[in-house]
Formats: C-alpha cells, structure tokens, sequence
C-alpha cells in the first residue's frame, strides 16, 4: 500500500489524449479487450468477486456473526470450515466471502464519489480556464500534496469509523487525482475543431461540456477508475488494518488481517487468506484496468 | 530554467496555504479532548480544564489560526502537547529515519526493478519475461501492510533471521542498522519496484522498435550497447515520471511500513500523535510530509522539462 | 497456503536442531521452573553474577520521563529505575515500605505525616551538580512541585511540606487522608534535585536525575532509552551494569524480539504470545493477578439502562465466564467479580455470592417487565484494544436479550470525551491503579466524580458517598477501612452500576537466564531494591 491504486502507465495524464475520438472504434476495443488473456483473467476475478457479494448468504456456509468460541481459531478443513474459524469461532470462509460486499462497494462506492465530484471539478477547471482553473487546481494540488493514506487516516479519525465514512474518505481523497486528469482531457479536447464549430453554432457552455467534451474524455475516465478501485480495496483494506475502518463485527478484508495479526505464529490462516483475498481482487482489478488501457490506447497497441 | 524554477516555487505558495489551512482544519475537527488524552483516565474535569487553558485550546479558533499561520512563517511548527519539545526538533529527529527507510526502498527497486525490465523487453516472451510479468503484477497488487506481515512471520519468526522491529543503532555496529532495515525496505520497495520493472520494461519495448534501434542494431552495435545506450536512454522520460510518483507515494508507504515495523520515523510519528490527540504534532507533522512531497514534485517535473526536449524531438519525428 | 505449510515445516526443523543444540548443551538444562519465586531462582541458578545489560520491551513508546509531566505506566516504569519515593509498596503489595524515608508518623487528626530521610542517599551527576548528597529541602521541592505542577495530581490534598530538619520533613494536608501513602508510592513522586529541573527546562523529561540504581545514558526518541549503573546509588550495588527500555508498540514483534534476543523481557503479555513464551525453552513466562479490572459500565441516567430492571437484566445476559474464556483463549484473566482487583487489601471474597450467576432465562423476563420485550437499540463505546470483549458482551446480548448494541470502537481521546459526559449508553473500559481500595472505589462510584471518566455513568448514591468518605477520613487502620469499603461495594453491587468482566493478570515474559526478577501486581519493574537485585546468568 502505498498511494492509491499505482496507475500502470507512465502518467495518468498522458493517458491516450487522443486516442478515444470516433465511437466506431468501439467494436475493436471490445474484441481487443477480449483477445487480452489477463485482462479476462482479471475480469474471471471480478466476476467472482460479485457473484460472491451478491449471493454471499447462499455461497458462505455459515452465518457470517455466529460464534463459536469454545472453536475458536481451528484449522483450515476442520469441522466443515472449509478456511478454518477465527479467534471466535466463527467461520473464516463465510466472513471472507461477506467481505467481499464491503471490498466492492467501498471500491465502486468511493470511487464513484470521489470520481464524479474530481471530474465535475476537473471539467470546470479545464473548460472555463482562468480564475476558475486557478482555484480549483489550487485546492487540488493542496489535497494532492498529503499522502493519500495519511489524508484518509485524518479523515476516518475526524469522521469517526464506519462504512459510509470510509466511502467518504477515500472519496475524498480520490477526487484530485480524477480532476488533474480530467482537466488535462479537456485541454486537448477543447482545442479540437469540432469543438469551435459546434460552439459557432450556439451551443451553450454546459451542452458543449457534457455533450461532447464530457463524452471523449470517458476512455481515459473509466481506466482510471478501474484502476483505482484497486486503490480503494486496498486502502479500505489499509484502515481496517488500522483499526479505522468498518466497525465490528462486519466482516471486511483488512479487519480480519487486523485480528489474525494477533494469531499470527499459532493460526496463521487468518491473516494469510484475507490478505490473499486482499490481493487477488487487487489484482483482478488491475488486470482489467491495464488491459482496457491497452485495448483503449492505440499507442500501446503493438 | 532558473526564471522557471522561481516561478514554480512561487507557485507552490497558494498550494502551501491551502495544505496549511486544510490541516488545521482537519486537526481542530477531529474529535476528542487532547487535554483529556494527555492526563489519562483519572483525571477530574477541573483538571481537564486547567489543561486545556495552560495548552491554549479555549481560545477562539480564529485566533489559533492566526497564531498557527503567524508563527508558521516564522518556521515555528509549535510545541508538542504530549513530548512537550518543539514539533521541529521531533520532526528533525525522525526524519533522518524516514529518509534512510525511503532511501534503502528506492535504491532497491531501481536495482531490481529497471534490470528485471530491461531482461523482460529484451528477451520477450522467454521464460524470464513472463516471470517478471507475472511477478511484478503481483507486485503492483501488493497489499505492503500484509506483506510486511507476512515478512516477519517467515524471516523473524519462523526462520529468525532477521529481526522484526526498531532500527537497532549504529552503538550496536553497522550491521545492526542493516539487518534492521531489510524487511522494512524489502515491504516499501515492493510496489515501486514493481512499477519500474513494467514501465521500464513497456517503454523499452516501444522504443526498441523504432527504427533507429533497428538501425543501429542493423549497423551491427553490440546488442548491450543498443540496449543501454539508446532504448535505456530514451525509456528515462516515463521512467522519471513514474518514479517521482512512486517516491511521492513511498511517503505514505512509509507510514504503513513504519507502523508495522516500529520504525521510529515520520509516519509512526504522525500514527502516534493521531491516536493521542496531539493535534500541534499531527498538523506539524502532516504539513512537513506534504512539503517534502510537492518538492519532490516539483523536482520531477524540473528533470522532467530537462531531459524531456530531446524525447519530445523523437516522439514528433515518430508522428 | 502451500508457502505456508513449507514455512511451519521449516521452522519445526529450525526448532529440532535448536534443541539438540541445547541438548548438546547440557548446562541449559537446570534452568528454572516456570512461575518460581525469584528467590528461589537464585538458589537454582547458583551465585549472582556482575555485569550485562538486560533490555526491557516497552509496549508504548516513553515520551517524557519528567516526574510531573509523564502519563504512562510504561513510563513509570523506567522513572522506577532512575529514581526513588520516600515510601514504596513491598514486592506482593501487602505492605508499604521505606525508601528514601526510614520512618514516618500520622498525626491524630491525619492531616500531618512527619517521615524521617535517609542519611547516605545522593543524587546522580549530571549536567548542572554534581551529585551531591539529598536533603529534605529536595523532599520539599520535589514533593511541593508535584502537588502543585503535575497535571495529574499525583499528589492530591498536600498543602506544603515542611522542612523540619536536613534530615526530616513533615507533608501537611487540608484534609485527613488514609491513602496519602499510597500515593508517595507513585513514580510521580520521586526526589529530583532542583538545579536539574531549571537548568533542563523543556527538556529535564528526557534527562531526568534522581536518586536510583540507574542513570540515564542515552534518550533514542521513539526507539529507546539506555540506563546505567550509578556509582552513587544508596541501596545495593546492582549486578547489572545498565538497562535498555526498548519501545515496541507491537505485542507480536515485542514477543518475536524476545524470542530471537533482541530483548531479555516483555512486560505485558497477552493473547497467543503467552502460549509461544511458555512453549519456548528459553523463555520464563511470570504471571500473577494483577490491579487491573475490566467492566462494562451502564448509564445510570439516560436511556434504557436508566431502569434498574434493564440494567439488572443486562447484567445476567452476559456470560461472563464464555467472554473472558473467549478473548483470554490462552490464559491471562479471570472472571472477576467486584468493582475492586483481588491483589487489593480491601478485597473482600464473601461479597462474590452475592453477584448473580449467568441466567439469560431470568434476564430475557426481567427486560420483558421493563417493557421492553422486544429488545432495543443502543451503542456500546469501546477503545480499540478491547474490541473482543465488545464483539463477544454485543453478541451475548442481541442472542439473549435481542438488544442491539452497535460497537463503537473509537480512540481514546474520543471514548474518555464522549465517556466522561455520561454520554456513553453502555462502555467497557479498564480501571488500574494503586492496591488502596480509594483508588477504585472513590474514583468510580463517589458522586463527585461524575464528569470524569472513572464515574461516566453517573451514579450518585448518598449512603456509599458517605462511605467512601469516611474510609479515608475516619482512621488509617486498614482493617477498619475494609469493612466501610465491604459496605460500600455491597450497595454499588445491589445498585447495579457494572457488569465486572475480567481480571487481568500481570505477566512478564523473560530469557530463563535472567534472574531474581519478581512480577508485581501492580506491573511496575524494579530491578533492584532492597528485595530485588536482578543479574544476568549469562
């Protein structure tokens, strides 16, 4: 865990500026996308990832808040539990799988917070230039300039703990990054032809914005949200860890690290398969993230 | 270049206000008596507010803003309610720590990383290409908190090889900072390393099939000539991007990593004085991290406009 | 998971080849039994040896060792090295004992104890004298100044200190106080010289002098402090040559240190790392029941528990035998009983008969004719470290009672705001401090403290006020106190103010080759005073 999702290409800003300018490219981005052996790899893992927090309560084999604590911490295969229990008994493979729930939408959740206000801010600023782009990437370049975990651990400490406030704080955190990128689509979209012609022919500010600058600006949008919902499993991941995160007795990733941290040397199996679960779904993200990049991004096409 | 540099640093005023601002923010709205967490639980509301008056937390906030800002200008960083020391003298004392943690995870993912992409793009689709891709996915996937975890439980633990905690001290020998300072820097350096070895290895790619490459190849230049001398060369620009972001981000890394390993540095610092309410050492600390982090910035994109013209060149004959 | 299994084969085989190596050895195999008596270790391990520096894991990190200024137990503990009181609690806590005073006397009325000083006592040097010899005036500095500076009154109720003689000082009190010993036994109350003090300013919590076995060497921030041996130590001279506070605020790197000998000792063990010291060979793990209790606290004023039914019914839904057993899997607590720890002189056991058992039938009615058959909402308020507890009380008594306690798990300057104000429905918090019973009992159930965190469900009953009152008022005569305190705990226990939990044991993980350490109730170290001299059988 370091900053947020680490964006495979170069820099996010750099992403195809103008790579994604005709939609009937869309049908080779597909069958691109397709031929991708670990972008499938990673949607196979993403696909998973809902099936099991949509169908938690049929897939997990116990209820995911039932103790047992006379079996507390038994190993992996033992009395049914498929992963083993935890430090009170409940069944680790249940609660990994209702995990899941909390991973996603955490993931979609902030991300789509953080994404939707930075790209609103991200257009203003890059549209209307001036005063405007000054404040605005002002206040973004003093948000940019905490470490995103340590911006996150301020703001779960003043929100308090809890599932809304994680979404909102790695939120929060998410919404410069996505301004800083957007605004950069806009400065080479605007300056596009067809762009000047549609405005000669009185169409107003927020038309132009969110017809058509809004909507080439979408390719480099959706792989960069892709990838940082890698970032915010992980860092949801990294406050429960910390003890910030989503309040017991929910089952989230980064709380039962948090826990078999304590059971390390004689119950291992706790914190080695959240911590893969961790890193699997990371992974799958990731995965899907650059694979789309390459199918969206011509010059990465070889 | 040096109107360019003076411009950007006076740029980074504004930036500054706002960081300097949102922290104080942050600090006054999180919850908690800071007063309360440093007398423990027997102390008796009278105390409790005597406290808070000798700490200057009863005044209005607009006047501890002005203070807060005033004396920032002055350097002063304000003295720590729980170390009752200068927040700059404990910042001083760790920062050296941070720095060598942060250093010692650079250096290895620059070793590692950049070598392993460069076998990765030469020799694509071997045995060793898929080995590096496969493992540096992972890598970028890494969750550093588990990994580090999962480092103690094998080398500290299990094996005993090397210890799990603090950063022993040079009173001890050399050899004790060293040992110390593995596992720490093997879980930091972990994603960065990662990172370089697929951009390295991505840019590499692109670049050896420019024609030039081919030509020089062509002219018969020893294939470790053509390698370092141009593809390397011209894989610097993204390379340099990426890694002022990566070093950006080890900041934050470091903050995980020094948690998990008891490194006495900045992030346990600032974890430390979170969990006790020391508000004037959170927003010290915080706005100290955040400075060094837009200088590094800045830095990059100065090396970056330096070596980017000539890159530029190539990149529109290219088009 | 295949990594996994490969590295527990590996360490069996690391741990194989340890112990033929130890085998071979030989001379290892005398080492102590578990749990023995320090003296007895002594006799075991033959003659005490001179030398070696023994390093002490600290589960918190030491950020001012200033006697009036410090806030920790952790801290405590090394203040405990480098300094001396004037009276101090025997190894088993039954009795207080000279220190730096040979004798002392309690006027009639209690409000003036007179203490006669020691002779031969001197300070360490340091930067500003040289190590000149005490006096009383030093009593009166030191003792006036905690009194009057130290942010948590360390010393409550002293008016002055009076120099009688070089030799002699009499501490006057506004108000007769039977526990005013117990709080000279604080490391807050030390004997510092004065010209140390002005001339560190800021900066005396990180070179404190005083009158100790040990003397500061070295301050690491964050990482540790080094001790050394003072020459000029009035006691016996110490077998060790110095001592290094290691802070490791992680409990399993703490016990993994121990374990590869980064450290000789951990303070503090809990959880699975209990087990792993006691499967070591090489390891001692010392362990006694300590002052610290664990309870639940039930508002007294607001919400549900407001109703003495609701408060009783919620008091026999929780089994608190399961619970302790759940989150102590391995030892280190027992269920407790009474609102005040069993190492306490004023402890008394015919009480525990009359706290209910475990009844979930009774309760489920008893909630019923409250009115609230169906259950209800309410939070419970809990501080990171005791989630278990919270997460195991929670489940208890939404099976039990179907009432819905949300956890709120929040730090602690967080959970003593909200907890203080009474605004905590229910909470579950620890109480620690000296074995005089006032220190529990005064603190958590006299009407006074409501606002501060020890009465945070505001409980206000005027008969055990009175008690309490007169418990330190009336006579100093431990046996007399009891019975007021035995009275009091009687009507808090019909009251229904807490559901107590657990009992939590002090223990202390160590190399076998340390020896004549002795584990205290009150989990503060000493490594050498007139019952203890720690050495290194190295």
């Amino acid at each position: 865990m370091s900053n947020h999702a680490q964006p495979l290409s170069p820099a996010p800003a750099t992403l195809a500026p103008n790579a994604p300018k005709k939609k009937s490219k869309e049908n080779s981005v597909w069958s691109r996308l397709l031929k991708n052996k670990l972008a499938m790899v990673g949607m196979v893992i993403i696909a998973i990832m809902v099936i099991f927090a949509l169908f938690a309560p049929l897939i997990a084999t116990h209820g995911p808040n039932d103790m047992d604590l006379a079996n507390s911490l038994s190993e992996p295969g033992i009395d049914g539990h498929l992963l083993g229990t935890d430090n009170y008994g409940r069944d680790l493979f249940s609660r990994i799988v209702y995990g899941t729930r909390i991973s996603l939408i955490v993931g979609i959740f902030a991300i789509g917070l953080g994404g939707m206000i930075g790209t609103l801010l991200g257009l203003l600023a890059g549209y209307y230039g001036g005063k405007w782009d000054a404040i605005i990437m002002r206040l973004m370049d003093g948000l940019f300039a905490f470490p995103f975990i340590l911006l996150s651990i301020s703001l779960m400490t003043v929100l308090g703990a809890g599932l809304f406030n994680v979404i909102l704080a790695i939120g929060i955190a998410n919404i410069p990054g996505f301004a800083r990128i957007v605004r950069g689509q806009v400065l080479a979209v605007k300056e596009e032809e067809y762009i000047e012609v549609t405005r000669s022919l009185g169409a107003n500010d927020s038309r132009i914005i969110f017809h058509h600058i809004l909507p080439n600006c979408m390719a480099p949008i959706i792989v960069y949200a892709t990838m940082h919902v890698a970032g915010a499993i992980i860092s949801e991941a990294a406050l429960s860890f910390l003890g910030l995160g989503v309040q017991p007795p929910t089952a989230s990733w980064g709380s039962i690290l948090k826990d078999g941290k304590d059971f390390l040397v004689l119950s291992p199996h706790m914190a080695t398969f959240s911590g893969l679960a961790i890193l699997l779904s990371v992974l799958g993200f990731n995965l899907f993230g650059d694979g789309l990049r390459d199918a969206l991004d011509p010059k990465m096409k070889v | 270049m040096l109107k360019l540099i003076f411009k950007r640093l006076f740029d980074l005023i504004p930036t500054l206000f706002v960081v300097a601002t949102t922290v104080f923010i942050i600090t006054r709205l999180i919850p908690g008596d800071p007063a309360a967490v440093l007398l423990g639980p027997q102390a008796s509301p009278d105390e409790i507010a005597k406290m808070r008056e000798t700490l200057g937390l009863n005044q209005p906030l607009y006047l501890q803003y002005v203070d807060f800002l005033g004396s920032l200008l002055q350097g002063d960083l304000g003295t720590s309610l729980g170390y009752n020391q200068p927040v700059m003298s404990l910042i001083m004392e760790r920062f050296p720590n941070t720095l060598l943690l942060s250093a010692c995870a650079l250096a290895l993912s620059l070793l590692i990383g950049i070598p392993a992409g460069i076998i990765s793009a030469t020799k694509q689709y071997s045995f060793w290409d898929y080995t590096v891709m496969i493992l540096s996915l992972v890598g970028v996937s890494m969750p550093i908190f588990w990994l580090g975890v999962m480092l103690v439980l094998y080398f500290s633990v299990h094996l005993g090889w090397l210890p799990a905690t603090g950063m022993g001290s040079l009173s001890e020998g050399f050899g004790s900072v060293v040992t110390h300072l593995i596992l720490p820097s093997i879980a930091l350096s972990t994603i960065p390393m990662a990172t370089f070895a697929r951009i390295t290895r991505s840019s590499m790619l692109e670049v050896i099939r420019q024609d030039y490459i081919k030509t020089a190849r062509a002219k018969g230049l020893r294939e470790f000539f053509v390698v370092w001398k141009h593809a390397l060369k011209n894989a610097m620009t993204p390379l340099l991007t990426v890694m002022g972001m990566q070093i950006s981000s080890m900041l934050g890394g470091a903050v995980l990593t020094e948690t998990i390993f008891s490194w006495p540095g900045m992030g346990r610092l600032v974890v430390d004085a979170i969990e006790n309410r020391d508000f004037v050492v959170v927003q010290g600390t915080v706005l100290f991290i955040a400075v060094i982090f837009v200088l590094i910035n800045l830095l990059v994109d100065i090396l970056y406009t330096v070596v980017n013209p000539r890159v530029k060149l190539t990149n529109k004959g290219e088009g | 998971m295949r990594k996994m299994l490969k590295a527990k084969a590996l360490f069996s085989s690391v741990m194989v080849v340890s112990m033929l190596a130890l085998a071979a050895c030989g001379g290892q195999g005398i080492a102590p039994a578990q749990d023995a008596k320090g003296g007895d270790q002594q006799q075991a391990a033959g003659q005490p040896k001179d030398g070696g520096v023994l390093k002490i894991g600290l589960s918190s990190t030491a950020k001012t060792l200033d006697p009036i200024a410090y806030t920790g137990a952790y801290e405590s503990n090394i203040i405990r090295s480098i300094g001396d009181t004037l009276v101090r609690y025997t190894n088993d806590l039954s009795k207080i004992e000279p220190s730096l005073a040979t004798e002392w006397k309690v006027s009639d009325d209690m409000k003036v104890y007179t203490f006669k000083l020691q002779d031969n006592v001197y300070f360490q040097p340091g930067k500003y004298q040289d190590g000149r010899k005490m006096t009383a005036e030093d009593v009166k500095y030191s003792l006036e100044r905690s009194a009057k500076q130290s942010a948590l009154k360390r010393l409550r109720g002293v008016e002055k200190v009076e120099v009688i003689s070089e030799n002699e000082v009499a501490i006057h009190l506004d108000a007769p106080n039977a526990a005013l010993l117990a709080m000279l036994t604080d490391g807050g109350n030390i004997i510092v010289p004065r010209e140390e003090v002005e001339g560190w300013k800021d900066q005396f919590g990180t070179h404190l002098v005083g009158t100790g076995p040990f003397m500061i060497d070295k301050f690491n921030q964050d990482d540790s402090v080094n001790l050394k041996r003072s020459d000029k130590y009035w006691g016996p001279k110490p077998h060790l040559d110095g001592v290094e506070f290691k802070f490791i605020t992680d409990a399993n790197m703490m016990t993994n240190a121990l374990r590869s000998g980064d450290i000789d000792m951990v303070t503090d063990v809990k959880g699975q790392n209990r087990a792993i010291i006691e499967k070591d060979q090489n390891l001692n793990l010392q362990t006694k029941p300590g002052l610290s209790i664990e309870y639940m606290g039930l508002n007294q004023i607001e919400g549900p528990t407001k109703d003495k039914k609701v408060r009783e019914a919620i008091r026999l839904a929780v089994d608190v035998e399961g619970l302790v057993k759940g989150v102590f899997k391995w030892g280190g607590a027992e269920k407790s009983f009474l609102p005040l720890p069993k190492a306490s002189w004023g402890y008394d056991s015919s009480l525990e008969a009359a706290v209910p058992a475990f009844d979930p039938q009774k309760a489920k009615q008893l909630l019923a004719e409250a009115g609230y058959p169906d259950g209800f909402k309410t939070e419970l308020y809990v501080i990171a470290s005791r989630v278990p507890q919270a997460t195991i009380a929670a489940q208890q008594l939404k099976d039990n009672l179907n009432i819905d306690a949300e956890i709120k798990t929040v730090e602690w300057g967080t959970f003593s705001d909200i907890v203080a104000k009474g605004k905590a429905p229910l909470y579950i918090m620890g109480w620690s401090w000296y074995p005089d019973p006032d220190f529990f009992l005064y603190q958590m159930f006299h009407s006074k403290q409501i606002g501060s965190l020890g009465n945070g469900y505001a409980y206000s009953n005027p008969e055990v006020d009175k008690l309490l009152e007169r418990a330190t008022a009336e006579t100093t005569d431990e046996a007399k106190r009891k019975e007021l305190y035995s009275q009091a705990m009687k009507q808090i226990n019909d009251d229904v103010v807490h559901v107590e939990l657990g009992l939590l044991d002090v223990a202390t993980g160590m190399k076998k080759y340390v020896q004549d350490y002795q584990v205290r109730a009150d989990s503060s170290i000493f490594l050498v005073n007139s019952e203890t001299n720690v050495w290194l059988n190295k």
